[in-house]
């Protein structure tokens, strides 16, 4: 234990990061503090960064000479009111030990992204969505009150009424407005531990819109998948899935599933990229094939109905240590059809190398640098050659045609003059976190390439 | 069972802490600042329903107010394990060094095992089984140029708990001393080590498990046995060209 006298400044250890997408990489110094006090001589040093599980796809928790912050050991729980749903936990705990704590109450978050590693304090910078936003909205409406630690204000405990904006500018603010340390959590009844997922096949990217449009207000959940290959000049066959979450028995104590556990640097362990045209071809219509005789119902159990990807790792592998290349454009609802026909288009001219495409729905207001808004969310996997990262700026054009956004953690190429453009308060979130922070005591690769 | 265990904050005693709760004990946690320590009480409450009393203690101090570990451990009923997961190391601990810094880390890693052990030892006699675990460092196992004080601390507690583990023999009390090599802690954190460092969350269930059997000396991991009968039998003339 480190007693009385102020510790010796702590070691940092020097690493290379990457991106999860592998688009991005660049060696830094970390730290992995484990108190409140080398925590504090931590954030002496100018400029830092913190880090959860590494989980964005763009350099969001590192970059730009910015010293690393690993919070991964703030991950405690610190209040649990099950009578209220509401939990208190520090910011580098993991969605899965909150599912694991919070289930056997019959409480769960309503709003997880797709990884159980990646952290609180990281859904909250990211403002992270989940499997139906447009029910859920995104995380941010699950904060009820955030600490933050800031060189120059100190310990903050802070909520919509008593400093309403700088909780709004931190709930998608990238980590740029001091390290989150914990957060209150408003949690939602789980009735049962297991999900019923039903499938329902589709030709094409209007009949899943169609179809997603239909479902998505009476379902736990509603996406479509889609092969990312085109066959006989159209694209978009695949599946919509809609997840109903029914009452049944709960686990009855804290409970850990087992899975690989990926990261930024596990992800590159396939050397060779797998995903190619022909790869894709074969292995989405194996897919299909054998998407096509399970039955049109399947149970499962919510740990994987929520995280689909902690069993499906391998998915990421196959694209080798180069990586992979995804966008996420949140188009607003008028535009939608046509914004797919357009894609659809662009897709068949350029034979881009797509390896799968997802439109889920999404209500909320657009404001800051958040992805929110109401509208149609369109996710499109390529593989990261020359021709999938020419494709992207496709994509960056037509969001911009269309009205859209695209995500900014999805993206770890995406260029400043295209987030300037699509996000209106670009200017604004610029300005206040300027004012707030004007010495840069915080900085990443994101922050700088988007000059934020 | 309840457990006291000082150094409670981090590293190797939170793996500690987290272990005995997990396994249904209740817990005195004693760390220098309440900050660290609140956190960890509270999340052992909710996660294992075991009772926790936290204790902030400054063990470098002249004076730590040792009694209110007794106290506390008195509110939930006894301590039947007193656990002492200490260990601070300081920059500058070479030759020459700074008299307060050598103070602070012999009070700390040594003089203050000594006063919670003798603080505790009486209540601890009277019950029925009882014991008490220290950790050292394979750093003691030689003297280098480098964690000087340090290492002479860890040397001296190692020795105590001989003396200890010998007179208390034949009561109920047991007495065992862990001789630790590199652990993923924040002490090892940004150091080259000479071998991988080993989870302290293994360590802790280990420890939890061995509690209550016989005492004695472990080294983890056990490959730093074999190393440390070796290197005091290095002749000077190789030793003092080793970059270790």
């Amino acid at each position: 234990m480190s007693q009385g006298i102020a510790r010796p400044v702590p070691e940092s250890e020097t690493t290379c990061f990457r991106s999860f997408d592998g688009g991005y990489q660049e060696s830094a110094s970390y730290r992995r503090p484990d108190r409140r006090r080398s925590l504090e001589a931590a954030l002496e040093e100018r400029p830092v960064i913190a880090r959860g599980g590494g989980y964005s796809y763009a350099a969001a928790s590192f970059g730009a000479g910015s010293l690393v912050l690993d919070m991964t050991r703030f991950d405690r729980v610190l209040r649990f009111e099950p009578k209220n749903r509401l939990v208190e936990v520090e910011a580098g705990m993991r969605l899965e030990q909150l599912l694991a704590l919070s289930a056997p109450r019959g409480l769960m978050l309503p709003v997880q992204p797709g990884y159980p590693a990646i952290t609180v304090g990281g859904c909250i910078a990211a403002n992270v969505h989940g499997k139906n936003p447009q029910r859920e909205g995104t995380f941010r409406q699950s904060v009820v009150n955030l600490t933050l630690v800031h060189p120059r204000l100190g310990t903050l405990r802070i909520d919509r009424q008593t400093e309403p904006e700088l909780f709004e500018l931190t709930c998608g603010g990238y980590g740029l407005t001091g390290v989150i340390l914990a957060a209150t959590l408003r949690l939602e009844s789980l009735a049962g531990f297991t999900a019923v997922v039903e499938r329902l096949p589709i030709e094409s990217l209007a009949e899943a819109l169609a179809r997603v449009r239909e479902r998505t207000a009476g379902a736990s959940f509603a996406y479509s998948w889609h092969d990312g290959t085109p066959t006989h000049g159209r694209f978009g066959r695949g599946f919509v899935y809609v997840g109903q979450l029914p009452e049944g028995p709960l686990p009855q104590r804290e409970w850990l599933p087992r899975y690989r556990r990926l990261t930024a640097a596990s992800r590159r362990r396939f050397g060779l990229p797998v995903w190619g045209r022909t790869t894709s071809r074969l292995l989405c219509a194996a897919f299909r094939a054998a998407e096509a005789i399970r039955p049109t119902r399947v149970e499962m159990p919510l740990f994987e109905a929520i995280f689909p990807f902690a069993r499906r790792g391998e998915y990421f592998l196959l694209y080798g240590r180069r990586g992979l290349a995804e966008y996420q454009s949140l188009v607003p609802h008028e535009a939608a059809a046509d914004f797919l026909r357009e894609l659809e288009r662009e897709l068949l001219r350029a034979r881009a190398p797509v390896v799968m495409a997802s439109l889920k729905l999404f209500d909320g207001e657009r404001r800051l640098l958040r992805f929110e808004g109401s509208g149609v969310c369109v996710t499109l996997d390529l593989v990261r050659s020359a021709d999938g990262l020419r494709f992207l700026e496709v994509l960056d054009r037509l969001t911009l045609e269309f009205s859209g956004v695209p995500h900014i953690v999805k993206d770890s190429r995406l260029p400043a003059s295209v987030v300037a453009r699509s996000y209106p308060d670009y200017e604004e979130f610029r300005e206040r976190r300027r004012a707030l922070d004007p010495r840069v005591s915080f900085r990443s690769e994101l922050s700088e390439r988007l000059a934020l | 069972m309840t457990a006291v265990v000082v150094g409670a904050s981090a590293g190797l005693g939170r793996a500690l802490a987290q272990a005995l709760a997990g396994a249904g004990h209740d817990l005195v946690v004693a760390a220098s600042d309440a900050r660290d320590l609140e956190p960890l009480a509270a999340d052992l409450r909710i996660r294992f329903g075991v009772k926790v009393v936290a204790v902030a203690l400054d063990l470098g101090s002249d004076s730590p107010a040792i009694g209110r570990l007794r106290e506390a451990a008195g509110e939930l009923g006894g301590a039947d394990a007193l656990l002492l997961p200490i260990g601070w190391s300081a920059a500058g601990d070479g030759a020459p060094a700074d008299p307060d810094m050598a103070g602070r880390l012999l009070r700390t890693n040594f003089l203050s095992v000594i006063a919670v052990v003798s603080e505790l030892l009486p209540a601890l006699r009277q019950r029925p089984r009882a014991s008490v675990v220290g950790f050292g460092s394979v750093a003691a196992a030689r003297g280098r140029g480098a964690n000087m004080v340090y290492a002479a601390s860890k040397r001296a507690l190692q020795t105590w708990f001989e003396g200890l583990r010998h007179g208390l023999a034949g009561t109920s009390v047991e007495v065992r001393f862990y001789v630790l090599g590199y652990l993923d802690t924040s002490l090892a954190f940004g150091r080259r080590t000479l071998l991988p460092r080993a989870d302290p969350a293994r360590l802790a269930a280990r420890v939890v498990r061995d509690l209550g059997r016989r005492g004695g000396l472990v080294y983890y991991p056990a490959a730093w046995r074999l190393v440390c009968a070796l290197l005091p039998l290095v002749p000077f003339f190789v030793f003092k060209r080793l970059k270790i």
